[in-house]
C-alpha cells in the first residue's frame, strides 16, 4: 500500500495535476475492520458462500468503505490546508478479497471563490489491479486562503 | 400518474416530506479514533487522530465519513404516519411506508449512486447528531431491463447547536 506525502510538491493543486494514489489491499482484514465501526455485518461481505450465492466469484468488499477511502485519499491530500466540501461516485464492480484497490484521480477545476480561497474540481475514482475503474466520481475541495 | 405510471399520486404528495427523524447517543473520542483506524487500516491514521491531547485542546474531529448512528440510535422521533408492510418492500430499500403510503410493486433494486455535501461543521467529541431524510424527488426511466423508479432521498445531519453538518443524497434505483 502507499499513502499519499504531506509534503506540498510544486503545482499539486493545479489542473491536471495527479491526486496522490491511496492504495490498500481488500479482503477480510479491511472488510472485518471496517464492519465492526459501520455495523454491516451483512453474508456478503463475510463469507464466500453468499458471496457464490449472489453471483459473485465469492465474497466481495463494502462500497462504503470504497467511499471511505475516497475520503482518506482526500484527507491525506488535502490536509487541514483545506476541506472536502463535495463527493459523489457511483458503484459499478465490488472488490474482491483478493484485489488491491487505488484511490486516485485528477485535478479537472480550479477557480476563486469570493472568499478568496480556492475550490478545486476533481475526477476521482476507485481501480483495482488491473486498472479498471470500479467507481467512478467526482468532488470538490475548498482550499483554505493561501494555499 | 406519472408518464410510465410508477408515481402515483400519493408517492408524488410525500416528496420533501421529513422521515427517520432520530438522534445519535453523545459521539465520542474513541468512536472518532476507531473509525479512522478502521478505514487507514493497515496503516496508521493522521497524526491527529491518535494524538492523545487532541481532545483536550479541541482538535479531535472526526472523519467526515463517520457514521454514528450504525451500533445504535439513542432515540428516534415517534411517527404515526408508519404503516407496516411486507418486508419485501424494505428488502429493497422503500421508505413510502413512513410516511403512510404504500410503496411500489418493484422488487429488484439498484443503488444509483451516492453523493454528499459538507458544511464544514465539524463532528467533535459530545456532539449530538439529529438526522432527517426526505424523498428529494422521484425519477422514471427506460432501461434495457424495463421501466425503472429513481428514487432521490436527501439525508441531513445537524449538531445540538442546529448547525448543518452534511447532506447526503442516494439514488435507489428500483425496477
Amino acid at each position: 500500500m502507499t499513502d499519499a506525502t504531506t509534503e506540498a510538491p510544486a503545482g499539486e493543486f493545479e489542473v491536471g495535476a495527479a491526486i496522490p494514489p491511496f492504495t490498500r489491499p481488500a479482503g477480510f482484514h479491511a472488510w472485518n475492520r471496517y464492519a465492526a465501526v459501520n455495523y454491516e455485518f451483512v453474508d456478503i461481505h463475510m463469507d464466500d458462500e453468499a458471496g457464490r450465492a449472489a453471483g459473485m466469484p465469492g465474497a466481495i468488499g463494502m462500497g462504503n468503505l470504497i467511499w471511505a477511502w475516497m475520503h482518506c485519499a482526500v484527507e491525506q491530500w488535502v490536509g487541514d490546508r483545506g476541506l472536502l466540501e463535495h463527493l459523489e461516485c457511483r458503484f459499478k464492480q465490488p472488490a474482491l478479497k483478493t484485489d488491491t484497490i487505488t484511490i486516485t484521480g485528477t485535478v479537472t477545476g480550479r477557480s476563486t471563490a469570493d472568499d478568496g480561497s480556492t475550490l478545486l474540481e476533481l475526477e476521482l475514482w476507485s481501480e483495482n489491479q488491473t486498472g479498471t475503474r470500479t467507481a467512478p466520481g467526482t468532488a470538490r475541495v475548498r482550499l483554505h486562503p493561501g494555499n | 400518474m406519472s408518464e410510465l405510471g410508477l408515481v402515483r399520486p400519493d408517492m408524488a404528495a410525500i416528496v420533501g416530506q421529513p422521515f427517520g427523524v432520530m438522534e445519535s447517543y453523545p459521539v465520542t473520542a474513541s468512536d472518532i479514533r476507531r473509525w479512522a483506524i478502521a478505514v487507514y487500516h493497515p496503516e496508521q491514521p493522521p497524526a491527529h487522530y491518535l494524538d492523545p491531547a487532541a481532545e483536550a485542546e479541541g482538535r479531535l474531529v472526526a472523519p467526515l465519513d463517520i457514521s454514528v448512528f450504525a451500533w445504535a440510535v439513542a432515540h428516534r422521533e415517534p411517527n404515526a404516519r408508519q404503516i407496516e408492510v411486507d418486508p419485501k418492500y424494505t428488502a429493497v430499500g422503500a421508505m413510502e411506508h413512513n410516511l403512510g403510503v404504500q410503496p411500489p410493486d418493484l422488487f429488484r433494486a439498484l443503488n444509483g449512486g451516492l453523493s454528499v455535501d459538507y458544511t464544514g461543521v465539524r463532528i467533535r467529541p459530545g456532539d449530538v447528531i439529529r438526522s432527517s431524510t426526505v424523498i428529494e424527488r422521484y425519477e422514471e426511466k427506460e432501461s434495457r431491463l424495463g421501466a425503472m423508479l429513481v428514487t432521490h432521498n436527501a439525508t441531513t445531519w445537524t449538531n445540538q447547536a442546529g448547525e448543518e453538518i452534511k447532506t447526503a443524497r442516494m439514488a435507489l434505483i428500483r425496477y
